[in-house]
């Protein structure tokens, strides 16, 4: 028995082809399952990206060359209007909509590696309260408010940002008054290597 | 060995039938959403990012736009909502009517105050679609509102609202949409 089988092609050789066979689907379908998961966890993070720092305060943070840094939160039913606007509105303040309050974002940038070309310093600046919720800048009452002249953190169109020297960053947003105590700022880094979401909280 | 290859053949026809069903019933991304949430005048539904609310249509073969009359050889559909951004903020980029032949129309874009603006969470907005379809092409038509555009989106969920419109003629008279308004909710 044991001859027959071990050597001439009998059913213990029979035996281990079929063991191979359900390995190597065993293997097809496990390898199949580890690639869906990848792809799946990979098309999640891109739709839902998770926080890579939190940053409390004015607290910095320098990523591929450039520093970050929350030096501004300010809010309000009514916040300062530009000066160039005063005229033009009749009034000193823009106000938010009944129920909601305006909440000023400034952020200030500094390019900290001269190899890091200032036009490819992209964020994009939102505000998060804890249910997930999520507010876009406020374009209609946003750029009446007096703060920095520029949004983007390339800098102002006619002022290139210089190596060494920060400059202000700044977004106004209208929420609902009940969640300005809620909110953290969230800033969405690319045009560097990798892209990076930062949660700013201002307390 | 004829017994493993026709084993194996057998497991490559297998693969490829399941190939072949997995094929058959996903969706064709290129034509989102897959799904509708069918309502009526006065329903609201709910997808992602949306609430929506149809209150009212109207009909006209005239409108005011900034103090001047337009004339349309065909029909104004006039549609009155009420909308929520629930997570996100919400643009209303993907809005359409369709008729009962599937033809479809954007909004027309001189009215473009009296569309629902870029509405935020918390707040809600009031606003006017307006579009133009040929005489006739008013009838049994729908009012389709999809989710924000994002990057995957094969798979979401529209609604679709069946507007009422009987083919009746045309108000007459000139009708003159208002300008949106937002308000907070909570």
């Amino acid at each position: 028995m044991t001859t027959r089988s071990g050597s001439l092609g009998g059913p213990t050789a029979a035996s281990n082809r079929r063991v191979t066979w359900w390995i190597l689907c065993l293997a097809a379908v496990v390898f199949a399952a580890a690639v869906g998961t990848w792809q799946a966890q990979a098309i999640l993070r891109f739709r839902q990206p998770t926080v890579d720092h939190t940053l409390v305060g004015e607290e910095r943070i320098v990523l591929e060359g450039v520093a970050y840094r929350l030096t501004g939160f300010h809010h309000g039913a009514d916040l300062p209007i530009r000066s160039d606007m005063r005229d033009i509105r009749d009034s000193d303040v823009v106000s938010a909509l009944a129920g909601a309050e305006l909440v000023q974002v400034v952020l200030t940038v500094e390019l900290v590696d001269v190899a890091r070309p200032s036009d490819t310093v992209f964020c994009d600046i939102t505000v998060e309260d804890s249910a997930g919720r999520s507010w876009r800048s406020d374009s209609t009452v946003g750029y009446e408010v007096a703060g920095p002249g520029t949004s983007s953190c390339t800098g102002a169109y006619e002022k290139e940002p210089k190596v060494g020297v920060p400059f202000q960053v700044g977004t106004v947003f209208q929420v609902p008054a009940d969640v300005v105590d809620d909110v953290t700022v969230r800033v969405r880094l690319s045009g560097g290597q990798g892209r990076y979401l930062l949660e700013l909280r201002p307390r | 060995m004829t017994t493993d290859r026709t084993r194996g053949l057998r497991l490559l026809a297998g693969a490829l039938g399941l190939v072949a069903l997995m094929t058959l019933v996903a969706p064709d991304l290129d034509v989102p959403p897959r799904q509708w949430v069918d309502l009526t005048v006065g329903e609201q539904g709910t997808i992602r990012d949306i609430a929506v609310t149809v209150t009212s249509v109207e009909t006209s073969a005239s409108l005011t736009v900034r103090d001047t009359e337009l004339t349309s050889t065909g029909v104004f559909v006039v549609v009155d909502v009420v909308a929520d951004a629930l997570v996100d903020p919400v643009s209303f980029q993907r809005v359409q009517l369709e008729t009962r032949d599937a033809d479809r129309y954007e909004p027309r874009s001189e009215w473009i105050s009296a569309q629902p603006p870029l509405t935020q969470p918390g707040f809600t907005s009031r606003g006017t679609w307006i579009f133009e379809v040929p005489y006739g092409g008013a009838r049994g038509a729908h009012l389709l509102v999809e989710s924000e555009p994002r990057e995957f989106d094969g798979y979401d969920r529209g609604l679709r609202v069946d507007l009422g419109l009987d083919g009746s003629p045309p108000k007459p008279g000139a009708l003159e949409p208002r300008d949106a308004s937002t308000w907070v909710t909570r």
